[in-house]
């Protein structure tokens, strides 16, 4: 799994546009806020075309993938900001990170697996399959 | 011809109207106005849509959602007889790995069944500090007032109190890390909660419920 950075696609404010090395193009960004208990890694990946248009499942429904990570001033101090931050942007990027997140939250904030599953998502034509 | 589905529109009625809510419903299921306010008019038009697409001329008609219309929890169906008031679906997980002073505790994507109301939650995530060779219990929570779900910041607190005093707090439920010796390999824990938390609260120390 690997990607490359684009800057000749078109993208909202605040997101940096990827390349998957599966040819998909990803728009994804992070925000980071103070909350009661430390601060929130907000990390968004959204799938689009070329001309920066999101991408939908056959359902029609755009093919976003979100995470939300909490940390404690504490452990942003030692682990810092940025380096969580690009853990939570490569989670939702479907890339390798470092934390050790489960498994079954990898799975499901990934955009490589939302992608994957979009055109299959819809109702299936049970004369064909069966 | 076959009704397939009917198209939905409102907005609020108004000398100068606003744009158009659209929405799509299947034939035979409830048609439903969504995030409207109380008290207010709305103009709304239905369409049949029939399977080749065609649209039927619209319905018309006009609806003044009721002042006393209950809205979030309120509007929740009272389903607790005799029964849990709202529980974790069986697909729903909490794990943790911890080293000797970090805990990264994973809640999967999950959906919280209320009576016929089910609402869906995005995977989330959170660090806790911790000391070695230590155990600590923590209570999880999200916060979500209008019960719309989606992603949320997963809420994390070692006081049981404070995981349940707040409007619109949800419980997830209560985990207890142990933390490893330094230089020891990472301890995981934390296992499906289903059936679990939701409106049953986090686990009360007191209670004879042990955290996962």
């Amino acid at each position: 799994m690997s990607y490359i950075k684009r800057t000749d696609v078109p993208a909202a404010d605040g997101e940096h546009v990827v390349e998957l090395d599966t040819g998909a193009l990803v728009a994804t960004s992070c925000t980071r806020e103070r909350v009661a208990t430390g601060v929130a890694f907000r990390a968004k990946a959204r799938a689009i075309g070329p001309d920066g248009a999101e991408v939908q499942d056959a359902m029609g429904r755009a093919v976003v993938t979100e995470l939300s990570h909490v940390a404690p001033v504490t452990v942003v101090e030692a682990e810092t900001a940025d380096a969580i931050a690009r853990d939570c942007l490569l989670a939702v990027l479907g890339e390798p990170v470092t934390r050790p997140w489960a498994d079954v939250l990898l799975s499901s904030v990934s955009i490589r697996v939302s992608l994957a599953a979009a055109p299959i998502s819809g109702p299936v034509n049970a004369g064909a399959v069966l | 011809m076959t009704i397939i589905a009917q198209e939905l529109r409102y907005r609020i009625a108004a000398a100068e109207p606003g744009a158009w809510t659209v929405d799509r419903i299947r034939a035979g299921q409830p048609i439903e106005l969504r995030d409207v306010r109380r008290g207010v008019t709305y103009d709304i038009e239905v369409r049949n849509i029939d399977h080749t697409g065609r649209m039927s001329a619209p319905a018309v008609l006009q609806h003044t959602v009721g002042s006393t219309a209950r809205e979030g929890a309120l509007a929740l169906p009272v389903n607790a007889v005799a029964n849990r008031a709202s529980v974790w679906n069986v697909d729903t997980s909490v794990t943790y790995s911890a080293t000797d002073s970090v805990a990264t505790v994973s809640v999967s994507a999950g959906t919280l069944v209320m009576g016929g109301a089910n609402i869906s939650y995005g995977a989330s995530s959170a660090s806790v500090a911790g000391d070695p060779e230590t155990k600590k219990i923590v209570y999880l929570y999200y916060d979500d007032p209008q019960l719309r779900g989606g992603s949320l910041d997963l809420g994390v607190t070692e006081d049981y109190i404070t995981s349940l005093s707040g409007d619109g707090r949800i419980a997830i439920t209560t985990l207890e890390i142990d933390f490893p010796a330094v230089g020891a390999p990472p301890v995981t824990g934390g296992g499906g909660i289903g059936g679990g938390g939701g409106g049953g609260g986090a686990k009360s120390p007191a209670a004879e419920q042990n955290p996962i």
